[in-house]
């Protein structure tokens, strides 16, 4: 006989109770709206199991954290200091200066998708001044943008297993990938002109559980989702607070400017299929767009395409 | 008829917000305060006499396990019966005399 909580409980509920103890704790927070980086709050990723055939969700905290660093204080200085939430996706094995990336190891050992059903960026507008004229300052309009006709999507991320000194625990960390932004996301992420990856089915699955070669991981790193492909809104500022991305009109506000839904958008790294885009649909690429083809992924039998997995 | 996924309630004076998730084939109960309190998570388990009890997951709040429980399970019956009452209400009603 065994006790839980107290209570006398055959072996087999005993089981049953510690069994759903550990997939709590993967589970409890997906409940969460919106997730703030900026709070290194834990998020969902998805990471290869022991064999490398299938897949677990588990739970990381947004912003990565390498293996030298000692302390949770020294870790959230460096959080602070090096704003590891995201990686440069063109510095995924190389720096700017040729060195090998922070990356590297990560990139070939440790990748892992992260899961989305939208993200928020925020566009500056400069403030006017009395007598009309542009101000340096900004008010910060927030959008959410999302994938059509996706309830959820992936984004390539890279993570490491962390020991934290104080709990004596791993906790994983995690830095999603960031690419050059579309013709969209140029206008609403307007700062920086930077857009999160957002990865196809086959993409994201080649980047979890298959081998590919440097080059190829740095290319689907790259991946820009075209501008017809996402849906986007504005959103009341209160989204940090509220944790919910609740629309919201600013008549004040310029509309995007929405003509790349009338030609193809040229993107140096869409690796999105053409028949997503009505206007490539039977069309060629404009030249100076090549584009590696996507590989169709073998799924193993008993196991769905991932699109499926959450049916 | 569904259950609520997500419902707030009364504890202790403190709204509570509580997310119903199926874990495993178990329903759990997720229950954020609103003060810094952790989050809580409850289960119905069995004892070895064959009787239902709350319990929490992991171990070790059992005593907030059977109140929240106690409290959850109200509010179920309770939107339970009231979705009941719609629904005899709707089935009674006559048709509405659109030319009269």
């Amino acid at each position: 006989m065994c006790y839980y909580n107290g209570q006398k409980v055959t072996r087999a509920e005993f089981i049953r109770l510690k069994g759903l103890e550990k997939a709590i704790r993967n589970y409890n927070f997906l409940n969460v709206g919106v997730h703030n980086g900026f709070n290194y709050a834990p998020c969902a990723i998805l990471i290869p199991s022991e064999d490398g055939k299938d897949f677990e969700i588990v739970q990381a905290e947004w912003g990565y954290v390498p293996g030298f660093v000692k302390t949770r204080a020294e870790a959230n200085i460096f959080r602070a200091k090096y704003t590891t939430l995201n990686f440069k996706s063109e510095n995924l094995f190389l720096k700017e200066d040729g060195k090998k990336s922070m990356w590297s190891s990560a990139a070939k050992n440790r990748r892992c998708l992260v899961l989305s059903t939208g993200i928020v960026e925020s566009r500056h507008v400069p403030k006017i001044g009395k007598k009309g004229q542009e101000l340096k300052e900004t008010i910060k309009y927030p959008y959410y943008v999302t994938v059509k006709n996706q309830e959820y999507f992936f984004m390539p991320g890279l993570y490491n297993e962390w020991l934290d000194p104080e709990t004596s625990q791993f906790v994983n960390t995690v830095a999603i990938g960031i690419t050059e932004a579309n013709a969209l996301m140029r206008q609403v992420h307007n700062t920086k002109l930077r857009m999160p990856t957002i990865l196809t089915e086959d993409l994201a699955y080649e980047w979890l559980l298959e081998k590919p070669s440097e080059e190829r991981l740095s290319v689907i790193a790259r991946t820009q989702i075209p501008s017809r492909v996402l849906e986007f809104c504005t959103i009341d500022p209160d989204y940090r607070t509220a944790k919910e991305a609740t629309p919201r009109d600013f008549p004040e506000l310029a509309p995007i400017d929405t003509s790349y839904l009338d030609f193809a958008e040229e993107l140096q790294f869409n690796h999105w299929p053409d028949d997503l885009e009505p206007v490539m649909a039977g069309a060629e690429r404009p030249s100076g767009t090549v584009v590696e083809s996507t590989v169709r992924t073998y799924y193993p039998p008993g196991m769905n395409p991932q699109g499926d997995l959450f049916n | 008829m569904n259950d609520p996924k997500a419902f707030d309630i009364e504890l202790n004076g403190l709204v509570a917000h509580v997310t119903d998730h199926t874990i495993k084939s178990a329903k759990v109960f997720h229950i954020v305060y609103p003060n810094s309190k952790p989050a809580l998570n409850i289960t119905v388990a069995e004892n070895s006499d064959g009787v239902k009890f709350w319990t929490s997951v992991p171990e070790g709040r059992q005593e907030e396990a059977e109140f929240a429980g106690k409290v959850i399970a109200a509010y179920i019956r309770g939107y339970r019966r009231n979705q009941l009452c719609v629904t005899i209400t709707d089935k009674k009603s006559p048709a509405p005399n659109l030319f009269g």
